[in-house]
């Protein structure tokens, strides 16, 4: 078995109360989800705002705890107490804005936060932010002060911090929703280097399809439900579906499906520009 | 009726050893009626341009004309030019502070000492015009949605009447739904309201979608202005920038380096798609549903 992280019939409702603490609403936030995550899988889990995404991920870090079904993160219930460390620290978690999770005024020392906290030796310490800084390309900022970095700087030293605690697994919330198109290639890119060199599990939550392209595995979520399931081939080829659960799909793929519609035969699922260029040369 | 900057230049700590150029040289005529999009990456200065624009920041040198006054001239009233002027700052729901969506919608308007009776009218239409829903009225803006919260930042804005409408990349954060569906409202606006836009954003596709006309800043210095299709044509120049093109028009060039006959000015899917199905039928290729139109 090599999942790392396995859900059944995972629930969690959120309620609403007025001023009597009489419960005025309740909302199912996720509805009987069943995952199972493969170690050294890249997953992408996209769908619209409140579909329940950023809460299924604050399962898997153990900052909500299911009201119905179970979590396993790394083999462990989430629901028992006695694994939370074991659990945060399979599991690192990256949220949507760098600023709120910058500790230290120098870069080196906000890295090292992590690892300190869980009473790492120094000398390891010091080997675990040098090696997380140099994963996200960052080792020439070791000694300056974050205040100076842009948006997708800040984020990757988020990451690197992450990484010093040495999770198995990275879930990021929207990693990418505040940085400008230069700040979000590279945080894509670290994170692909991440899971391919370093052979961590990734969870990217987002709302950029072009961000989830090259995922092994890709879930849109709709009201709290899994969707869709499948590869991004598999997944992106829905495009009609798609749009219907309001999610953008990249030019390029919704052009090759346009043009399929107008009787162009091209295969299903174009992803990319090279795939659209070379389906049609080979058409004429 | 226009608002215009004047070779306008603008200097952090001038005179200090912190001492920063932030904006240089801008000439920029924004008549009203348009739709102008303004792009540049993050520090090219955009947000320092789009406050010179109601008299937020004044330049270190240089003039902001609204319909041909100096805005910091003595005398010149600057209350009126904020509310002709309206600006939706990045993040516009922080800023929502009141009980209900309805008394947020009025705080525009009631600063602006109008009657109690003009100032629930206009935010009645305020609502309507950016898509609030009636049921919201009286709830606690903090229940909504991001999307929702940012409507009712905009109808804030709109109750105020303004004239030109300057947004902050309104769209930053919302999932694609909330995105198009704020980009149709300012469409709407602009259609039907006749208010002119100025849409700072970093998306290349929405641009394209949207704009009638692009300014991109690089360095503090409008380096390209012009149509989507002028503007995107210089896709080296813009990467020099940190920018880049719709995919659209990357596809087209792509395409035309195989030998396709498409129009590479194309920047939208409508328009790919419509080039690629001449180039296709030039070339002989038999498109099984031919003739099928739906432009």
């Amino acid at each position: 078995m090599s999942s790392i992280i396995r859900t059944d019939k995972l629930t969690f409702e959120y309620t609403r109360k007025d001023e009597e603490n009489k419960v005025i609403d309740t909302v199912r936030a996720i509805d009987e989800v069943d995952l199972d995550i493969e170690k050294g899988d890249f997953i992408a889990v996209l769908g619209r705002n409140g579909s329940g995404k950023s809460t299924l991920a604050k399962h898997i870090n153990a900052l909500l705890y299911p009201s119905g079904g179970t979590i396993w993160v790394g083999g462990m219930d989430t629901k028992d107490d006695a694994h939370l460390w074991d659990i945060r620290q399979t599991a690192g978690m990256i949220f949507q804005n760098p600023d709120n999770q910058m500790v230290a005024s120098v870069i080196e020392e906000d890295v090292g936060f992590g690892p300190e906290n869980m009473g790492v030796p120094t000398e390891e310490i010091w080997k675990r932010v040098a090696h997380s800084l140099e994963a996200v390309g960052m080792t020439a900022y070791a000694k300056k002060s974050p205040n100076h970095l842009s948006g997708g700087q800040k984020q990757r030293i988020g990451i690197a911090g992450v990484l010093a605690m040495r999770p198995q697994c990275i879930v990021m919330d929207e990693p990418t929703a505040m940085l400008d198109p230069i700040g979000r290639r590279e945080v894509i890119r670290t994170v692909h280097e991440l899971n391919q060199n370093e052979h961590i599990t990734v969870i990217l939550i987002t709302h950029y399809m072009e961000e989830a392209v090259d995922a092994d595995h890709v879930f849109v979520m709709e009201h709290g439900k899994v969707k869709l399931s499948g590869t991004p081939k598999e997944v992106f080829s829905r495009v009609e579906e798609l749009k219907r659960l309001n999610m953008s799909v990249p030019q390029v793929t919704e052009l090759a499906y346009e043009l399929k519609k107008s009787g162009v035969d091209l295969p299903d699922g174009i992803l990319k520009i090279e795939e659209l260029t070379e389906a049609l040369c080979h058409l004429s | 009726m226009s608002l215009e900057l004047k070779n306008v230049n603008y200097t952090y700590n001038p005179g200090t050893p912190m001492q920063q150029v932030v904006l240089q040289d801008i000439n920029v005529t924004i008549e009203k009626g348009e739709f102008l999009a303004i792009m540049g990456h993050t520090g090219s200065g955009k947000s320092t341009l789009i406050q010179h624009f109601n008299a937020l920041i004044a330049p270190t040198s240089g003039q902001v004309l609204f319909e041909g006054q100096d805005v910091f001239a003595d005398g010149f009233d600057k209350r009126m030019l904020r509310s002709r002027v309206g600006m939706v700052f990045q993040y516009p729901e922080h800023q929502l502070f009141e009980e209900t969506v309805f008394e947020d919608i009025c705080f525009g308007p009631r600063n602006m000492k109008l009657s109690e009776e003009e100032v629930k009218a206009r935010a009645e239409e305020a609502m309507k015009l950016a898509g609030v829903p009636e049921i919201f009225r009286e709830r606690s803006p903090f229940e909504l949605s991001g999307g929702q919260k940012r409507r009712v930042a905009i109808a804030g804005v709109l109750a105020m009447k303004p004239e030109y409408l300057i947004l902050d990349e309104p769209t930053a954060g919302l999932d694609p739904g909330g995105r198009d569906e704020i980009l149709d409202l300012l469409k709407n606006l602009h259609e039907q309201s006749g208010i002119s836009i100025i849409l700072v954003s970093h998306s290349m596709e929405d641009i394209a979608n949207y704009a009638q006309r692009i300014l991109v800043l690089n360095g503090g210095r409008i380096v390209l202005s012009g149509t989507p299709r002028e503007v995107f044509r210089h896709a080296d120049e813009l990467s020099g920038y940190g920018l880049s093109v719709p995919q659209a028009a990357r596809i087209m060039h792509a395409l035309k380096e195989k030998g396709f006959d498409v129009d590479t000015d194309a920047n939208t899917v409508a328009e790919a798609k419509a080039s690629i199905l001449a180039a296709l039928a030039k070339r002989g290729v038999n498109v099984g549903k031919a003739g099928e139109a739906d432009a």
